[in-house]
């Protein structure tokens, strides 16, 4: 029984790698031996592509609408209007992992929860530090003196390291320091179904309105037990200081988030996210041996209920850092190192594909909605931007030797281009979005900082060639290979300026 | 209502794709409608290309709209008479077949001008002039009563002068006139006779210059003859022999005759990268008829001095 589920583990585990490497290596044949019919593929993906990305990115500026639009409210005061007393017996409580997080990113997050508009007696923060990194305890105690009486509560936890069945993931550490909010929960008598809980990453900054925002979610949804509830992550906290190409990858996922927040048969849980306490409970909490447990969590809950579990988009923003480090070379590892964890996600495909198979209360129609989406997510991101950027400009260059005085030779440069410029529209786009998202320029950076960040679009190509696919390719690789990931701290800067107000 | 408008997105891009891609791929493949017959027939394409480019387009005696480099696509498949205009140019026409599926290339079309550019060197009173690989860009002239070598910049532009060497007693009948490779030294024919001509230079005065000057005669009719790359012996072909002179010894002494030729019409080349002289000459075989064969004469310095040992 053991042997055959390994089995079909293992082999759940290749198919996301065999699918995106048989696309790529079966192009490249192509290319070579049928170039006439690897040219009437590509103009179909290009084509494709290009009204694929322009229907994205009409949903990109419906999202965008919709977040200018909800940033105006005044939450707080919709939840009193709306909920009466309802709302007011409501508690937040918000659980920060940290890993090798200092006081400088700490604080900034700690402050932004202090600063905003709901009653923070209503707010317990639970600081999950790792009890294998040295110094926890010094953070913990600096922490607690400057912020004890701002909350309900503020609860320092520190996860012991090596327990059984798990690794060293944010997971195993998020769901230690929930079991101790558990105790505390109990210590006061506060039902679980009373407590929305949200888990942000240590860096996270929420906006003035997120619980009020929240809040009126949660109370407006029809059975809020049974969903999640996803802010827009931006990546504006040190945004202005990053270099141009990082900002131009940040900005990108914060778009694919929003993208995905128009979608929301394809919506799961990223990063920073919120949910019932009570559902946190009843499914056991984060899984402790994955990376992804940020969006795992979600299909965890999906399974626990049959299916009948969602994601609200919450259109307002949580800013977090841009990763970064010290020099360009560090900053492009960095970057890379985070987009592999990121795509480590299709982890999610075996385990799906193993819990779809014990679960029959599940419609097999959904089920297999919900794997397609997966499946065409991660393989959509390990091939298109090699396809586009490397694959496809093949039978440019080579189109005399390749077409041999073919029409179509003579036309697909022709054809490409045109399909290349309309794709650059949808860049000007972006990039008139992206100024509506920023954050105001600091005063200490000069004007040609404002020059740089419009500047940093011309990047795209660049990006796309060796970010676009790649980290996504060596993800589901190493998946395949059995080689699997740890969970790899991102180093991220701080800009002096930032890290100088609170210290 | 987001999501409204989202499920009208969808649809209207799969519509979106499904209009454009087959019109795209015919396109691409290079189909066209054959509105009489209502089926798609395979075209061809003319990529027509000149120099200078702007020329008019006329296919079948039609004028296109845009001008050259001009692609002219969904032809069908056949003759077409093509012609290229260019106000100032001599036009230029030609028969061009265009097959189904495949790109006719006329990337290198030249149109001439009517109007020549000609432009006036700085120069006059020019009877001959020479122009040697040696010197790239300049001009050496020789005077109407030949009696003057110029050098003169090729560039009409150009404000720079080379030299004018006067004084001189240059014969009519000038031939093989060649530039040493140092550039300092001219040497010509003149009936059986090797001139060298120094050329001025800001060390010497003229007279100086024109003290070295010196001519010698050839063993017999020149057929050509050329610098050696040091500059200071002269390779000379004769309808007899081919021979080394030293300018040291202004061609008296050290004459090195390094073959006899049987052919008194030889037809000769020098590589003067590699002092190498090709050259024909005629051989007797077995049965006594003469046939010409081509032969390479190694004369570089490595080859050319245990040569010279085996000859004394």
């Amino acid at each position: 029984m053991q042997k055959d589920f390994d089995f079909l583990k293992r082999t759940f585990e290749i198919i996301p790698a065999f699918i995106s490497w048989s696309i790529l290596i079966t192009l490249l044949l192509f290319v070579f031996l049928r170039p006439m019919i690897f040219a009437f593929f590509i103009i179909t993906f290009d084509i494709f592509w290009v009204i694929r990305l322009l229907y994205l990115s009409s949903l990109l500026v419906i999202a965008h609408r919709r977040l200018n639009k909800e940033k105006k409210k005044n939450w707080v005061a919709l939840c009193a209007r709306s909920f009466g007393q309802k709302w007011e017996g409501l508690y937040h409580a918000v659980i920060f992992p940290v890993y090798k997080e200092g006081l400088d990113t700490l604080i900034p997050s700690l402050e932004a929860l202090k600063n905003t508009d709901y009653p923070k007696k209503k707010i317990i923060v639970v600081l999950a530090f790792e009890a294998r990194v040295k110094d926890s305890a010094q953070k913990a105690a600096a922490l607690e003196a400057r912020y004890k009486n701002q909350f309900f509560s503020l609860l320092s936890t520190f996860h012991p390291d090596g327990l059984e069945h798990e690794t060293r993931t944010k997971g195993a550490n998020a769901t230690w320091a929930a079991k101790k909010l558990k105790e505390l929960l109990d210590s006061h008598n506060i039902n679980y179904e009373d407590v929305i809980l949200s888990c942000f990453d240590a860096d996270t900054c929420v906006e003035k309105e997120y619980f009020g925002c929240l809040t009126y979610q949660y109370l407006k949804a029809p059975n809020p037990l049974r969903c999640s509830y996803q802010p827009m992550p931006v990546y504006n906290n040190n945004i202005w200081y990053a270099p141009s190409f990082a900002r131009v990858i940040e900005i990108a996922s914060s778009y694919c988030e929003l993208i995905d927040s128009m979608r929301l048969e394809k919506f799961v849980t990223f990063s920073s996210h919120s949910m019932s306490f009570k559902t946190l409970v009843d499914i056991d909490y984060w899984p402790v041996d994955k990376i992804s447990d940020d969006s795992l969590i979600y299909w965890k809950a999906y399974i626990h209920y049959n299916g009948d579990y969602k994601v609200v988009p919450l259109y307002i923003t949580v800013s977090m850092d841009v990763a970064y480090g010290k020099n360009i070379f560090q900053t492009l590892v960095t970057q890379y190192r985070q987009k592999r964890r990121w795509a480590w996600g299709i982890e999610v495909f075996p385990y799906l594909m193993l819990e779809f198979r014990k679960n029959n209360l599940i419609p097999l129609r959904d089920k297999i909605r919900k794997i397609f989406h997966v499946l065409d997510s991660h393989i959509s991101w390990a091939t298109w931007a090699l396809i586009l950027t490397v694959i496809s400009p093949i039978p440019l260059i080579l189109s005399e030797s390749l077409f041999k005085g073919a029409v179509i030779g003579f036309n697909l440069p022709k054809v490409s281009a045109v399909i290349f410029n309309l794709t650059n529209i949808t860049v000007l786009l972006w990039m008139v979005l992206s100024w509506e998202l920023l954050p105001p320029k600091p005063k200490d950076l000069k004007f040609i900082a404002t020059v740089k960040i419009f500047s940093q679009w011309l990047f795209v190509p660049l990006v796309m060639m060796f970010m676009g696919s790649t980290p996504a390719l060596e993800a589901q690789t190493r998946l395949a290979l059995g080689r699997y990931m740890e969970f790899q701290y991102t180093e991220k800067q701080k800009s002096p300026k930032i890290a100088g107000v609170f210290l | 209502m987001d999501q409204k408008i989202r499920a009208i997105l969808f649809y209207l891009s799969v519509i979106l794709f499904f209009i454009f891609l087959p019109s795209v791929l015919l396109y691409s493949f290079g189909y066209k409608l054959d509105k009489s017959r209502f089926r798609f027939t395979k075209t061809g394409l003319i990529y027509v290309k000149t120099i200078p480019d702007g020329a008019q387009v006329y296919l079948n005696e039609r004028r296109l709209k845009e001008a050259t480099p001009a692609t002219i696509e969904e032809l069908l498949p056949g003759k077409y008479r093509l012609l290229l205009d260019l106000e100032s140019y001599y036009p230029w026409q030609q028969v061009i077949t265009v097959e189904p599926g495949k790109t006719t290339l006329l990337d290198g079309i030249v149109l001439f001008s009517k109007k020549p550019h000609s432009n006036k060197i700085n120069i006059i009173d020019v009877d001959d002039f020479y122009i040697t690989p040696e010197d790239n860009g300049y001009a050496y002239c020789i005077s109407n009563n030949r009696t003057t070598l110029s050098k003169v910049n090729l560039n009409p532009k150009a404000a720079e002068t080379g030299f004018f060497y006067d004084g001189l007693e240059l014969p009519a009948n000038i031939k093989f006139l060649s530039l040493s490779p140092d550039k300092k030294k001219i040497l010509y024919a003149s009936g059986n006779k090797l001139n060298i001509l120094y050329l001025p230079s800001a060390k010497e005065s003229i007279l100086e210059t024109k003290n070295k000057n010196f001519s010698f005669a050839a063993s017999d009719r020149i057929v050509d003859a050329f610098w050696y790359s040091d500059s200071e012996h002269v390779i000379c072909v004769t309808a007899k022999d081919i021979k080394i002179y030293e300018l040291m010894s202004k061609g008296k002494d050290n004459i090195v005759a390094l073959l006899e030729l049987r052919d008194n019409r030889p037809k000769v080349f020098y590589d003067s990268n590699d002092d190498i002289l090709y050259y024909t000459d005629l051989q007797e075989d077995a049965d006594g008829r003469q046939h010409r064969g081509l032969y390479r004469l190694d004369i570089t310095k490595r080859t050319f001095l245990p040569f010279l040992k085996e000859k004394e």
